[in-house]
């Protein structure tokens, strides 16, 4: 009885192989998809990093005054009148690093006599970009009100910058993480969308599920093969990341690997799952952005979420795309082990891709006419 | 003039009943067997309280104008659509086994069936794959079948870029990977060149001596007459169900004589006293003949400066019972 389910899983490994290998294939002879596959993450990792900036809300700050006279006073009131800080006042300015480490907040302002510290989060340069500005033209609204009737021209205080991770980070350095996700997410769905329906418009699924081959060994044949791709592509990605932007590059590579396949997996399945919903390639174009584009528009992809308005924002929350970009972003740039991301990262992406593999595989329907 | 009443006692199908069927003693003798199969799609009745009797070894045709029900019938038969209500048993399991039987069967879809942008070799390495077919017994079996349709020389070339009859036989081919009891073949020569569609009957011939049943969809006659049975289909229904010459019976055609006459109008009156359906065109006279005693019987009686039989075809039984 145990040899009989033994040659039974490997016979069903053996057919969900014979997926996979045929969909490598198929993609393999396609010379534009292989293109694609490489050039996408490079077009849009320039185009995005250097295109964006928003304008934000929510940034949460933290305010270290050490000593208090006109000028930090300015400075200060300059930050509250702005709403686009949440401030937090804190002691020290170790606090204040602690607390950016974690990603409590996002940075801090520390009011000496003779200098104004920015600390700023290297992650996220157009957060560290706005909280910038703000300090700076709150000294110059000072230095209009009051240097005047100063005693002595001491001069203002000198602004200092520095960074939590030691590294001025351009955007695009930060966003590459993240297209890295989108990249997946879109080039996976799409082109599982058009493969099923290629198979459906094809005799092929109906010839293959007249045959000992079942939904799940169907759709988990998909799923290896674009593991698969997906992991070179990530290949290809991480090596323009490191090479050509010389991002610096910390955390787990195995963490990156598993939510890249974890991603994958889920994109993979949610595109079967959309492919019941069209019938001819051209719907599938109109409907990938519709489907598609929140979901990279409000990931935190292209833009932090603290520049997403608050009623936007719990559909941020909802997409798989955030959670995938935010566990991308801490790996590879923050250094974040596969534990820190756990909760909630990981946990949503394996939802995302439960849920999505049993609709896709609940949804093939036989009936096809 | 043909309402389902009117069809062969063999195969109308009486309400169906689960146990109608497991009564059936020779049950196995049959590659498909069902009642009362019935389907509707969006309130529109597609098959109606059909019947099908299709024995094993045979080439089976199913006959019928577009939008008869073949096709629909095909996959009800391979549980790619569900039954609203009756009883099949294929391969002498119920339908509601069907997976088990799967392995059995060979499906050639009418929509293409082989992935364009793949070789030949490596559709025919897929479709293996799916059957748990590997190691030296894939290498063998692809050889076999590459064989059967006479194209081993195409391993090789992208399957998008075949023509129409090699691609319809490198189909066949990948249908017949698993060695199926069951074949389903939809319209399998549609866009086939003559000399392909001959080389088809071959194959099917082979394989019905080994035992194995070929059912086929067709509306064309010619192909209908080269099966041993036709299940002959319109609206949804299965009007009859029998051999090409039984059907032609069936429509109540009869052998005609032409006959050239002297004086074909009193001839012609004098025949139609009788009884005798007659048409006339110029000096030639049609008549009906049941039988050939009766031939001989109207030949002596008329006796023609030239006479020809005529044999009912296939065409004249499907216009007749289609109308």
């Amino acid at each position: 009885m145990k040899m009989v389910q033994t040659g039974e899983v490997s016979q069903s490994l053996y057919r969900i192989w014979s997926v996979g290998l045929r969909v490598i294939r198929q993609t393999k002879r396609d010379r534009r998809t292989i293109v694609a596959l490489i050039i996408n993450p490079i077009i849009l990792m320039l185009l995005i990093g250097y295109a964006f900036s928003g304008t934000f809300t929510g940034i949460n700050l933290g305010i270290v005054e050490l000593y208090s006279g006109p000028v930090q006073e300015s400075v200060v009131n300059h930050l509250q009148a702005s709403d686009t800080f949440s401030i937090t006042y804190l002691a020290s300015e170790s606090e204040a690093r602690k607390l950016i480490s974690e990603g409590r907040i996002d940075g801090a302002v520390v009011l000496g006599n003779n200098a104004i510290s920015l600390i700023l989060d290297g992650t996220s340069p157009q957060v560290a970009g706005t909280i910038t500005t703000v300090v700076q033209t709150g000294l110059q609204a000072a230095a209009a009100q009051i240097l005047g009737s100063l005693p002595i021209r001491s001069g203002l205080p000198a602004v200092n910058t520095y960074y939590v991770y030691g590294y001025d980070l351009e955007v695009k350095d930060s966003v590459g993480p993240a297209l890295l996700a989108v990249t997946i997410f879109f080039f996976t769905s799409l082109n599982t969308t058009i493969g099923f329906l290629r198979e459906r418009l094809q005799g092929t699924l109906e010839k293959v599920l007249v045959s000992p081959l079942d939904r799940i060994e169907l759709v988990s044949g998909y799923i290896l093969a674009y593991m698969v791709l997906s992991t070179a592509q990530s290949a290809i990605t991480f090596v323009i990341l490191v090479v050509g932007f010389k991002v610096p590059i910390g955390g787990s590579l195995l963490a990156v690997l598993i939510i890249v396949l974890l991603l994958s997996a889920g994109s993979l399945s949610f595109g079967a799952f959309l492919s019941n919903f069209v019938t001819t390639e051209f719907q599938v174009m109109q409907l990938n952005p519709v489907v598609t584009f929140p979901q990279t528009i409000l990931s935190g992809a292209w833009v932090p979420i603290q520049s997403i308005p608050g009623w936007l924002r719990p559909l941020s929350y909802i997409f798989p795309l955030t959670y995938a970009c935010d566990a991308l972003k801490l790996t590879l740039l923050k250094g974040a082990s596969l534990a820190d991301i756990l909760y909630p990262d990981v946990t949503a992406l394996v939802i995302f891709f439960l849920v999505t593999f049993f609709m896709a595989t609940f949804m093939i329907k036989k009936e096809i006419a | 003039m043909s309402t389902p009443e009117k069809a062969p006692s063999e195969s109308r199908g009486p309400r169906s009943s689960m146990s109608e069927l497991t009564q059936v003693p020779e049950r196995d003798l049959f590659a498909v067997i069902g009642r009362g199969i019935t389907k509707s799609f969006d309130n529109l009745r597609v098959l109606q309280d059909m019947p099908v009797n299709i024995p094993r070894g045979v080439t089976y045709c199913l006959l019928g104008p577009n939008g008869s029900g073949k096709t629909t019938l095909m996959r009800v038969i391979m549980g790619l659509v569900k039954l609203e209500s009756g009883d099949i048993y294929i391969l002498d399991e119920p339908l509601s086994r069907i997976n088990i039987v799967y392995p059995r069967l060979g499906y050639m879809p009418q929509q293409r069936p082989l992935y364009p942008d793949l070789t030949v070799l490596e559709n025919l390495e897929f479709y293996a794959g799916l059957y748990g077919i590997r190691g030296q017994e894939r290498i063998r079996r692809i050889d076999e079948v590459l064989r059967v349709v006479d194209l081993p020389e195409t391993k090789n070339r992208i399957t998008g870029m075949l023509s129409g009859g090699m691609y319809q036989r490198i189909s066949l081919a990948c249908t017949l990977i698993n060695s199926p009891d069951l074949l389903l073949l939809d319209e399998p020569t549609v866009g086939v060149d003559p000399v392909t569609k001959q080389s088809f009957w071959g194959y099917f011939r082979e394989l019905t001596k080994e035992g194995k049943t070929v059912v086929i969809t067709t509306h064309i006659m010619e192909e209908a007459e080269r099966c041993d049975m036709v299940g002959f289909m319109r609206n949804g229904r299965m009007l009859a169900e029998s051999s090409p010459d039984k059907l032609k019976e069936f429509a109540g055609l009869k052998k005609q004589l032409r006959m050239k006459v002297a004086d074909p109008e009193g001839k012609m009156a004098k025949l139609v006293g009788e009884g005798l359906e007659v048409r006339i065109e110029g000096d030639i006279l049609f008549v009906d003949v049941s039988d050939t005693s009766k031939m001989m019987e109207v030949l002596d009686q008329v006796k023609p400066m030239d006479f020809k039989v005529i044999e009912p075809t296939l065409e004249s039984a499907f216009l007749k019972l289609a109308i």
